[in-house]
């Protein structure tokens, strides 16, 4: 296999996990993202039960911790392993996607993050990694469940945390009660504390990155959806009205600045009602997707705004372009749509459109789409399938139009 | 402070934002800079600390700084600009994560405080910028800490190069070494978990606004057709299960062509606007769904309803309708609609559409402002 295989195929792996998490994050259905925080949190879990248990198989190992704390903690912890890992079977038994069990939910998230932090506490919250570990946590069930789901394990595990450092502080308790050697003093770590120190830390640290960038690209994806969702018409893939507003609005500057030529072409599809009536609403959305596709390609990308006007009607910006040009491009179009045939069952037919051109002058874009629009209606008044263009000098509106 | 963020995420330029993350970062590297510069002079501080590696630490925040004020300087005139300045915004990422992680790296990477450093400036970072920038970054960084360690395992380095056993007595960090370090812990929790909450919130915002945009129609707010096709399958279904009557009322604008040629377009988005205040307001919300189809076509979904409660719904429509007065600007216009109902009794979907575009069909072709019913054919 070559290099760029490996890559390729990581490349597709990375996506895919992305959007798998992005679908828990997103859907929001409690039987399943209760089943993943479960099983997530108690593999991050296991990874301390483990470090510990290798702890006990030592005599100088197990004098790092409090005589007669080791055993216990390690019931303790595995009891809540099994815990999280029977919700997580009865997340996968609850199958039911939409139903809402908001007692499960508390159930699976009070003992994780109270657990958590009573880990922490019994370890010591300041130099160890415990307290990214809890971040981490809390950032999986936020981000698994909404604000007000979380807000009560929150609230506990912020509560333990304060409760404990009043304790110690006072002399109620002592620092990192599990432990009996003392952790951190600046003199070298035992080397089975200073393993368990980096294998959580390299755990924490990679599931912190992992989350934050999951969580900004899933952000910024949606920010992407939305910009397109609010500035495309759905049907063409084109830019819609408002956006070609927008985009008016500053071409129509920078030609006030520059006084370069720029014109305003308005298509209309001939008879278009009908046929929408005589060959099915479906047939009428192939063509207005078709002349959607067609004006796509006959525009530079970039520079030109092609939008969907209204119903049948769509509209050309041509930046730099004169009124002879912009006919032209809009020949070109007419005459690719008029060699066009649609289908429907055995049967096809063609569309013709009329159109209206106009070159903005001194940034006038009033005068140039009201120009624009009654070229339009000149060229359906003169029988349609063609097109009628002019120059929109702000003052007139006599000189003659000439018909192409 | 929220709507604050909001703003910053939503409508800063790129440049605007590389300004924000170097305004937010570079006042922290020159408190650092003042604050270890103290330490230094004082003897009770400077016991803890081994002064090369804090020096040479020092003249790194310089240069940071410069190198972020440099920046900041450069960007200021085109801060509006939307053209983003891609090198600047790759040096600020690396400028500011690189004296961040040689930071943590000299103080120690084992504690949770300089971890969340760590982590909140990446979280900010992500915030603000562009995966790439920040990619890189990350890389860099990455393999910095992971070489350090690596030294440090393999013992050419010491663990935190910067402090020394000078901070402990007696096996006890020092006062302000356990004050600084419970300070950088619980600031580092406190940053990080809001921003992260702040972070999952606006993903469920821009989440709950792509489905509703998705779903409804930009000019009158009602359903749009993808959601009408959807509400109309199901609705379709429960009724041939259930058996109940299930209306679909299809409403077209008559003559609207003529209202955009002489009003103006303007005046006919108005006249739709309003229509779908109509709508919205003469159907019993929420089993009842109107709809925009597209152009100048309505629709409303009607379950269990008989036909003689459709009939007078889509009566009171028409009615309501061809009284009101639509309004745009100074003008002053009438329309009427016309309306094809018709029961669905076990069709399926494309059957129904026909059908109720037919009713529609016959409502025009007799003289529009009127309700038609679908007649039901044998099959």
């Amino acid at each position: 296999m070559t290099n760029e295989h490996v890559l390729a195929r990581l490349h597709r792996w990375w996506w895919r996990g992305i959007d798998a998490i992005e679908a828990h994050l997103v859907e929001r259905r409690h039987a399943a993202n209760i089943r993943v925080f479960c099983l997530g949190f108690a593999a991050v879990l296991s990874v301390i039960w483990c470090l510990q248990w290798l702890a006990g198989w030592r005599e100088d190992l197990n004098a790092l911790y409090r005589p007669g704390w080791w055993g216990p903690t390690l019931v303790w912890q595995a009891g809540l392993i099994a815990w999280l890992l029977g919700m997580a079977a009865w997340g996968k038994r609850a199958r039911d996607a939409r139903a809402s069990h908001p007692w499960a939910v508390q159930l699976a998230l009070v003992p994780a993050l109270g657990g958590i932090v009573v880990l922490g506490v019994a370890h010591g919250l300041h130099d160890t990694p415990v307290p990214m570990l809890i971040l981490n946590v809390l950032v999986f069930a936020r981000g698994l469940f909404a604000w007000r789901e979380v807000r009560w394990a929150l609230a506990l595990s912020v509560l333990l945390v304060l409760a404990s450092e009043w304790l110690t502080g006072s002399g109620h308790m002592p620092y990192a009660p599990l432990l009996s050697a003392p952790v951190f003093t600046g003199a070298a770590l035992h080397p089975w504390w200073a393993l368990w120190v980096r294998v959580l830390f390299v755990l924490a640290a990679v599931l912190m990155s992992l989350v934050l960038f999951c969580l900004a690209v899933a952000v910024q994806r949606r920010r992407a959806e939305l910009e397109t969702l609010v500035r495309t018409d759905a049907l063409t893939g084109l830019a819609n009205r408002r956006e070609f507003m927008t985009q008016l609005e500053r071409e129509a500057h920078r030609q006030a600045r520059s006084g370069r030529p720029m014109s305003v072409v308005l298509f209309d599809v001939d008879h278009f009602k009908q046929v929408n009536d005589r060959w099915g609403h479906p047939a009428g959305d192939e063509v207005l997707a078709r002349i959607g596709a067609l004006l796509k390609a006959h525009t530079r990308d970039q520079v030109d705004t092609a939008a969907r006007y209204g119903g049948e009607e769509f509209v050309l910006l041509l930046p730099d372009t004169g009124v002879n040009e912009a006919c032209l491009v809009a020949e070109k179009i007419a005459v690719r749509l008029r060699q066009e045939r649609f289908t429907v069952g055995d049967q096809g037919f063609h569309v013709t459109q009329s159109v209206g051109i106009a070159q903005v002058v001194e940034g006038d874009l009033d005068q140039a789409l009201r120009m624009a629009d009654r070229n339009l209606y000149q060229a359906k008044q003169a029988g349609r399938d063609r097109m009628v263009a002019s120059v929109a000098f702000p003052e007139d509106v006599k000189r003659p139009a000439w018909a192409v | 402070m929220r709507r604050l963020l909001e703003r910053i995420f939503e409508e800063f330029t790129p440049n605007a934002r590389v300004l924000v993350a170097v305004g937010a970062a570079t006042p922290f590297l020159i408190v650092y800079f003042v604050l270890h510069g103290m330490a230094l002079r004082h003897e009770e501080f400077r016991q803890g600390l081994h002064a090369g590696p804090v020096v040479g630490l020092q003249a790194l925040f310089l240069l940071c700084s410069v190198v972020n004020l440099g920046i900041g300087v450069k960007l200021w005139p085109r801060r509006w600009v939307n053209e983003p300045a891609d090198d600047l915004t790759q040096l600020a990422c690396l400028s500011i994560g690189l004296a961040y992680t040689l930071l943590c790296m000299l103080s120690g990477t084992f504690t949770s405080g300089t971890n969340l450093i760590l982590v909140g400036v990446l979280a900010i970072g992500l915030l603000l910028f562009e995966l790439q920038p920040m990619v890189v970054a990350y890389l860099v960084c990455a393999v910095l800490l992971v070489g350090q360690d690596v030294a440090v395992m393999a013992g050419w380095l010491p663990y935190a190069p910067a402090l020394s056993e000078g901070l402990f007595s007696g096996g006890k960090p020092v006062w302000w070494f356990v004050w600084w370090r419970q300070y950088v812990l619980y600031a580092g929790w406190v940053v990080m978990i809001g921003l992260l909450l702040f972070l999952l919130a606006r993903l469920d915002h821009l989440h709950d606004n792509l489905t509703r945009l998705s779903y409804t129609d930009g000019l009158t707010g009602l359903a749009n057709r993808r959601r009408f096709m959807d509400v109309l399958g199901t609705e379709l279904a429960r009724q041939a299960r259930q058996g109940q009557a299930l209306c679909l009322l299809l409403i077209d604008v008559d003559h609207f062509k003529e209202v955009n040629d002489r009003h103006g377009h303007h005046a006919g988005d108005a006249v739709l606007r309003d229509l779908g205040r109509i709508l919205m307001a003469s159907v019993r919300t929420p089993t009842d769904l109107p709809a925009r189809l597209g152009g100048e076509e309505f629709a409303v979904v009607l379950p269990d309803t008989r036909l003689d409660e459709a009939r007078r719904v889509a009566e009171r429509l028409r009615e309501q309708v061809a009284t009101h007065v639509f309004q745009d600007g100074d003008q002053r216009l009438r329309v009427t609609v016309s309306v094809g109902l018709v029961v669905a009794r076990d069709m399926n979907l494309a059957t129904l559409l026909q059908q109720a575009d037919l009713a529609l069909y016959r409502a025009k072709e007799t003289g529009r402002n009127r309700v038609v019913e679908a007649v039901e054919r044998a099959p």
